[in-house]
């Protein structure tokens, strides 16, 4: 991973010190409240229903053991002793108190870690593949691209109060596993017919209450232009991006305004500019950045055999490899998810305890290194085959190997009424509620990969139009309703989840889903998804299942 | 009442800011923009008899490019803030030094926060007009590293070569290079 040099850590640790110095402020009374909101959000920080809310980055989702070991006692002496990992690979706290926010920043920085535009109108977290550099379908590593973005819009001074927050996420496979389309910037890594590394460039993707998926803005940018071109998106948008209506402020909705084609004449104006002014990304910059994510010290000799006994001698570690580990591009090694999934308990959480447990597991089995996915589980990138049922006994023992990656109860979800003062309704209990329905894993592991994510409000945090059911919270006269969406994908080709039609009220929510997958079930063709499903024989069918002939 | 604070010191306002078509009275004079555009001519004579020195005044809204044509008449351009979360000020002064390659002074007015006065700076305002009894030397001291290198501050500067760089770009152990004055303490040597 990247390893921070003296640069770094002073350039944290004296953000730190600027934001004890402004909390004391505010505390004392010469900030108000409105003054105050912007710097404690470019830290991470907060106003929730109950308390504030830290939201901590985890750079491109990489992790290290000892920064995990952190989190867990930032969890417990700061905390209720969890955290809850979010869609952009990021964790959240949800009991901090104010005055204590300062020392968990310093904590944080102690081991190279911060919260710095995590929430706010600025750039966020640089997200990225979280197989990056062990998929087999990579053209080229993205990470030491992430590293190079993270610094570049780390505080970039002409950046920091854009109209809307925004997203940018990186992949470097053929298989999109970053959700590029849905995010204000996306780049893929591609190579030129010369064979030149470079980026094709998506824009005004996103979620939010206007689903858009991101259009092709330049099919090939040189590596070396990234910063200039990047630099030249941002300032149009800085400048003619809305600012009078903050659901109308997303850089999707200046794309949509002014049409592609002229957003992209724009771009290129400034760009010329841009580019004269930012010196371009040299290979040896890339080199350098490359030498930090070399491969870990991989064993040559790796006991196969014994790793195909045991799949054959016990079904459930069968089951959980078949689910919950995927192929590595070493051979004798396989990349395994930590499930933060559990039946009961609200995807995405995980105890202080789990954390130290996992942190030790990565030291003993995967380079001490842990990984954080955008569908909110972990990962351990790098184990060798003979040493994976032992780690699944021990994941199993902390709760934390429910064979459910890839089915439907790997379910994403927001935190929703029980914690954010933005949502309508409550996520979590729906997740809950669909996890008591659909108990029987066999069902689920013969129904495939059936994604369902949940947002507790039109903000969308839960990315429901792009789950192949897609379930959002509204309020209606004061009750918790639950509009229901299918045939979203965020595989592959993003597609936008269609209306199943009127909301359904809470109580009804796993029925319906379950009145859904009765549809899929019986209609499937061999190897067909969800999504595919929907697209080929439409809403109808479902419509007519769930609400019966008359409304159809 | 505020303070103006031009490179770094305290100074007194030396110019005539005249609201609408206020005659100007001799000396230095900004006007706003649609003035500018209007009376050209005649505010270019009126400073060419008195010898005074010519400003403008933006708003919020206003591309710089409108004046690509004029901006070398211009000692002083102010930008007017009226919201110091409206982060498009930052945008209008880098087109302003970048672009338009203005290297007079670049001040902003209005919801100026001394909390932003570092990254004013690096996107090459050097002059603004604060709420009285802010600690300038404490805020603009504050952000002495940056990760990106400041093309508006290289004009603003006049560096001959633009692309130099004022903070590290902070990438590898080759790329630590002595760039111009102050920004030193963001060049030094990398450490991997």
């Amino acid at each position: 991973m990247y390893q921070y040099d003296t640069f770094d850590r002073q350039f944290v640790q004296e953000r730190v010190a600027d934001f004890r110095e402004q909390t004391s402020r505010y505390l004392a009374g010469e900030l108000d409240e409105e003054q105050f909101k912007p710097l404690r959000l470019m830290n991470g920080l907060y106003i929730q229903r109950f308390a504030p809310m830290l939201r901590v980055a985890i750079p491109y989702g990489i992790l290290s053991s000892t920064q995990l070991r952190m989190l867990a006692s930032i969890a417990t002496r700061y905390d209720r002793g969890y955290g809850h990992f979010t869609t952009r690979q990021n964790i959240q706290f949800n009991w901090p108190a104010l005055e204590r926010v300062p020392d968990i920043l310093a904590d944080l920085a102690s081991v190279d870690m911060h919260a710095i535009q995590t929430s706010g109108n600025c750039i966020r977290n640089i997200t990225c593949d979280h197989l990056a550099g062990v998929s087999a379908d990579e053209i080229a590593d993205p990470r030491p691209y992430c590293e190079l973005l993270r610094q570049w819009s780390t505080l970039h001074p002409e950046f920091a109060y854009l109209p809307r927050k925004f997203k940018v996420a990186v992949t470097g496979a053929l298989r999109d596993r970053a959700v590029t389309e849905a995010h204000d910037i996306g780049l893929r890594l591609v190579r030129d017919n010369t064979g030149q590394l470079g980026f094709e460039v998506l824009v005004g993707g996103g979620m939010g209450r206007t689903p858009v998926i991101g259009k092709v803005l330049r099919e090939f940018l040189p590596d070396r232009d990234l910063l200039s071109y990047l630099q030249a998106i941002m300032r149009v948008y800085n400048l003619e991006g809305r600012r009078d209506n903050k659901y109308k402020a997303r850089i999707k909705i200046l794309v949509n305004a002014l049409g592609v084609e002229e957003f992209r004449r724009r771009v290129e104006a400034e760009w010329e500019v841009t580019r004269q002014h930012v010196a371009p990304v040299e290979p040896e910059e890339i080199e350098a950045l490359r030498s930090h994510f070399t491969p870990p010290p991989y064993r040559r000799l790796v006991d196969v055999g014994s790793f195909e006994d045991a799949r054959v001698t016990d079904a459930a570690f069968a089951r959980w490899v078949r689910f919950n580990t995927v192929a590595h591009r070493r051979s004798g090694y396989r990349a395994v998810f930590v499930s933060l999934k559990a039946p009961d308990v609200p995807p995405g959480d995980m105890t202080a305890g789990q954390m130290l447990e996992v942190a030790g597991l990565a030291d003993r089995y995967s380079f001490g290194m842990i990984r954080t996915s955008h569908d909110q589980n972990l990962l351990l990138a790098d184990v060798a085959l003979d040493d994976l049922h032992a780690l699944w006994e021990q994941l199993a023992g902390l709760g934390l190997a429910t064979p459910n990656i890839g089915t439907l109860t790997n379910m994403i979800c927001c935190p929703g009424l029980d914690f954010c003062s933005l949502a309508n309704a409550e996520s979590i209990s729906v997740a809950r509620q669909i996890n008591e329905l659909f108990d029987d894993m066999d069902y689920l592991h013969d129904l495939g990969d059936v994604r369902i994510k949940i947002s507790g409000c039109m903000n969308a945090c839960g990315h429901h139009h792009v789950g192949h059911i897609g379930i959002l919270g509204v309020d209606k006269k004061g009750e918790e309703w639950y509009q229901i969406t299918i045939g979203g994908s965020a595989e592959e080709r993003t597609r936008i989840g269609r209306r199943l039609g009127p909301a359904v009220p809470k109580a009804d929510v796993a029925q319906t889903v379950a009145g859904i997958l009765d549809v899929f079930v019986a209609q499937r063709v061999p190897d067909e998804t969800f999504p595919d499903a929907v697209e080929r024989i439409g809403v109808a069918p479902f419509r007519n299942r769930v609400y019966g002939g008359a409304r159809s | 009442m505020t303070t103006l604070v031009v490179d770094g010191r305290e100074r007194a306002d030396t110019w005539e800011h005249l609201p609408g078509d206020a005659a100007p009275t001799g000396g230095d004079f900004t006007v706003d923009v649609a003035r500018w555009l209007e009376q050209r001519d005649e505010l270019l004579a009126h400073a060419a008899r008195t010898g005074g020195a010519l400003g403008v005044r933006l708003a919020i809204d206003t591309d710089p490019a409108t004046l690509l044509d004029d901006i070398r008449h211009f000692a002083l351009v102010v930008v007017e803030i009226p919201n110091a979360a409206d982060g498009r000020f930052f945008s209008i002064a880098a087109r302003l030094r970048e672009q338009l390659r203005y290297r007079g002074e670049l001040r902003v007015t209005g919801d100026v926060a001394p909390d932003q006065l570092s990254f004013m700076q690096r996107c090459g305002i050097d002059a603004f007009e604060l709420g009285d009894g802010v600690d300038i030397e404490r805020f603009i001291r504050r952000y002495e590293r940056f990760y990106q290198s400041s093309g508006a501050m290289a004009v603003n500067r006049g560096a001959g070569d633009d692309t130099i760089r004022l903070a590290r770009r902070r990438v590898g152990r080759s790329r630590a290079r002595p760039a111009l004055g102050e920004a030193g303490s963001g060049n030094e040597a990398v450490t991997g």
